[in-house]
């Protein structure tokens, strides 16, 4: 019984820390230019491909992971100068562009990889014992990963000068630009970073699921209602969001099925929302 | 929804009735006018090429058998416009993405029936998707064509399945691992019409060979997360898992079973994991899967070796192609075949002769069984190896389909 309980409490921990590794990258451009980017779930699957095109050249799985933040982080470079800056006004409009950029992305990686699934491997197969649990070596070094990560955007936005100038742009943008930041600049660091965060994400995520070009969408829903509870634009309401939706997900998935947890985590989602408009830890 | 599905069908009705009356209506028997054109002889031959409407999903969660469906579908139309066409006309197809997606799988489906005003159709794969067209096609009277194995329970006059009934897919597997793999079952399955059949299916056949089923569960569609699920086949300790999950959640599914050491006391079994699905599996995860399908890419028959090479040199070296696939071919020749010797296409002359119709292709011989109208057909047995080529275990020649309906 204590295995199980145990199994279960790993088992919420590894998947709070999937869902705020994959929402990472989405609530940093969403808190930061207020831009919900539906490409996200595309950079994401782009981040998968920088693993699997590394992969292939060198053979080595980790190579992928240190090429993807670049390869996709360079692509939302191009997008940021290309489309989004000259719709930051209308944001309805960003929703509708970022939704096509997904779409040239997705159709991208099909001409250049093909319509078919992707291998990529477990690198660190295997598991380690926590207690009585056997757990395995790759998702509990995904939840160190997701809390260094974490840590490392934490002290960025708090501790550097970019950081507080990206802060300073989201407090007032005018205001800032009067104090000599430069906000197209700051506008462009934070779509790289969001995009970079979304490339890291796929590639660390591409041993545990299916590599394929139509994966991303299924991640979107989720990565966005984490997002949402959590409350848009601080580092804390990300993790708590993660929390309590991947911890609901497991316990609900675990005690009633999976079908009932899927629409047990979405109603308490509403009913947070409900109560607490702004997300939780806002 | 329902209300929009019936003006789908009217439209389909209305748009397919005006453009058989405007060209002459060679083409329908349901034109009773047709009939009083050609008694008058004010029609020639017709030579107007035979339009057939593909729904094959190039996107969505079935997105990567898209390519090997075109590709069955494609090599086939070519033999046939070689060898003369069907009754002397030649074949032109026109392929619709349905998305994996019902709504529009439907709205393809009235598209090619009511504006292009095919002869008949080939394809779908998912069973949602499969369900929908089917509804149309049977109000409608068209000719359908299905190249899926499912769950069964379609019957009509103009519906013809080359893809395989459960006892043609699931019941050999599950015999063949009982005896060499274990008795007690845990099955997965996505939560929809194919995943809840296919079990249905799955459950009595355990049952009556004398094992016994200790878990059966649905996730829904987009499951990237199999923790919870693991944990209670770990705790059932079952012998053999038996996923019936779809597209690339059964891909996830199988990486995380594998991550989580269940393989190392479990064996699986499948009737949905071919060729081209280990490209997504690591070796050590696709090692030792047994599959049972009509069709797989190494079955040694010289007209299995003719269709891969002319694959092959169409669409390069890669190229790969599932039983969805091949069963858009089968479709095809079954077509051919019964147009054989056949003066004037007409749906009712070629529906008529479909019944009658055999093929023997690269999945082996198909025969129609006319009192459901699927195929019988040959079902084999692979189990995967370390190198992830799939080695023949065993092969159960002409099972007759029990659709669980009949035509009525």
């Amino acid at each position: 019984m204590t295995a199980t309980v145990l199994t279960q409490i790993v088992n919420g921990l590894s998947l709070a820390s999937i869902l705020i590794l994959i929402a990472l990258g989405l609530a940093v451009i969403f808190g930061l230019l207020g831009v919900i980017n539906l490409a996200h779930a595309d950079l994401f699957m782009a981040g998968m491909y920088a693993v699997v095109l590394a992969q292939g050249v060198t053979g080595n799985f980790w190579f992928g992971v240190l090429a993807a933040p670049l390869i996709v982080g360079a692509i939302g470079f191009v997008v940021e100068l290309g489309v989004v800056r000259w719709l930051r006004a209308r944001p309805l409009d960003t929703l509708l562009a970022t939704l096509g950029v997904g779409i040239v992305i997705r159709e991208g990686v099909k001409l250049l990889f093909g319509a078919g699934y992707r291998q990529v491997a477990n690198p660190l197969p295997g598991s380690i014992a926590i207690g009585p649990v056997a757990y395995p070596i790759y998702r509990l070094l995904l939840i160190a990963v997701t809390a260094s990560i974490l840590a490392g955007l934490a002290a960025w936005l708090y501790r550097t000068a970019p950081g507080l100038r990206l802060r300073a742009m989201l407090q007032d943008r005018e205001t800032a630009a009067a104090y000599g930041i430069d906000p197209e600049r700051a506008s462009l660091v934070a779509f790289v970073v969001g995009a970079a965060l979304a490339g890291l994400a796929g590639a660390l995520m591409s041993p545990l699921v299916t590599v394929g070009p139509d994966v991303g969408i299924i991640y979107l829903a989720r990565a966005f209602m984490v997002v949402v509870v959590g409350g848009v634009g601080s580092l804390l309401g990300l993790v708590g969001g993660g929390v309590i939706i991947g911890g609901g997900d497991t316990l609900a998935g675990y005690f009633l099925n999976p079908t009932i947890a899927n629409a047990a985590v979405l109603v308490l989602a509403v009913v947070i929302l409900r109560f607490r408009p702004g997300g939780l830890f806002r | 929804m329902a209300q929009s599905s019936r003006q789908l069908r009217r439209i389909m009705r209305a748009t397919f009735d005006r453009r058989a009356l405007l060209r002459g209506a060679a083409a329908a028997g349901a034109v009773p006018l047709a009939g009083t054109f050609r008694a008058r002889g004010a029609v020639a031959q017709n030579t107007d090429p035979i339009r057939v409407g593909a729904i094959i999903p190039f996107t969505g969660l079935e997105t990567h058998n898209g390519l090997s469906m075109q590709y069955g579908l494609e090599i086939a139309t070519g033999e046939i416009n070689t060898a003369g066409g069907l009754a002397g006309r030649q074949v032109e197809v026109i392929m619709e993405d349905d998305g994996s997606d019902v709504g529009r799988g439907v709205r393809a489906a009235a598209k090619l029936v009511g504006q292009d005003a095919v002869e008949f159709l080939n394809g779908t794969l998912t069973s949602s998707v499969r369900t929908a067209v089917f509804e149309e096609t049977r109000e409608s009277q068209t000719l359908f064509l299905n190249p899926t194995y499912y769950e069964g329970g379609l019957c009509d006059p103009y519906y013809f399945s080359s893809g395989a009934t459960p006892n043609q897919g699931i019941e050999p597997m599950t015999a063949f691992a009982m005896e060499n793999l274990g008795k007690s079952f845990y099955f997965v399955a996505s939560d929809y019409i194919w995943g809840t059949g296919s079990v249905a299916a799955a459950i009595p056949a355990v049952e009556a060979g004398g094992g016994s089923v200790v878990g059966e569960e649905y996730v829904p569609f987009g499951t990237s997360d199999f923790t919870a699920v693991i944990n209670r086949i770990k705790e059932a300790a079952p012998d053999v898992v038996f996923p019936f999950v779809a597209g690339q959640d059964g891909i996830t599914f199988l990486k995380q079973l594998s991550d989580f050491g269940v393989r190392e006391n479990v064996e699986i079994c499948a009737d949905s994991i071919d060729e081209l699905i280990v490209p997504a599996l690591s070796n050590e995860v696709a090692a030792g899967i047994v599959n049972c399908s009509c069709y797989y890419m190494m079955l040694e028959n010289d007209a299995n070796q003719a269709f891969l090479e002319t694959m092959r040199s169409t669409y390069g070296d890669d190229a790969l192609i599932g039983s969805f696939g091949m069963n858009m071919y089968n479709n095809m020749k079954l077509v051919q075949a019964a147009a054989d010797g056949l003066d004037e296409w007409t749906k009712d002359a070629i529906t008529e002769r479909l019944r009658e119709a055999t093929f023997d292709g690269p999945s082996g011989p198909l025969t129609t069984d006319p009192s459901n109208q699927h195929m019988v057909q040959n079902a084999y047995i692979a189990t995967i190896q370390p190198d992830k080529s799939f080695k023949l275990e065993e092969t159960i020649e002409n099972v007759s389909p029990q659709a669980g309906c009949t035509v009525p």
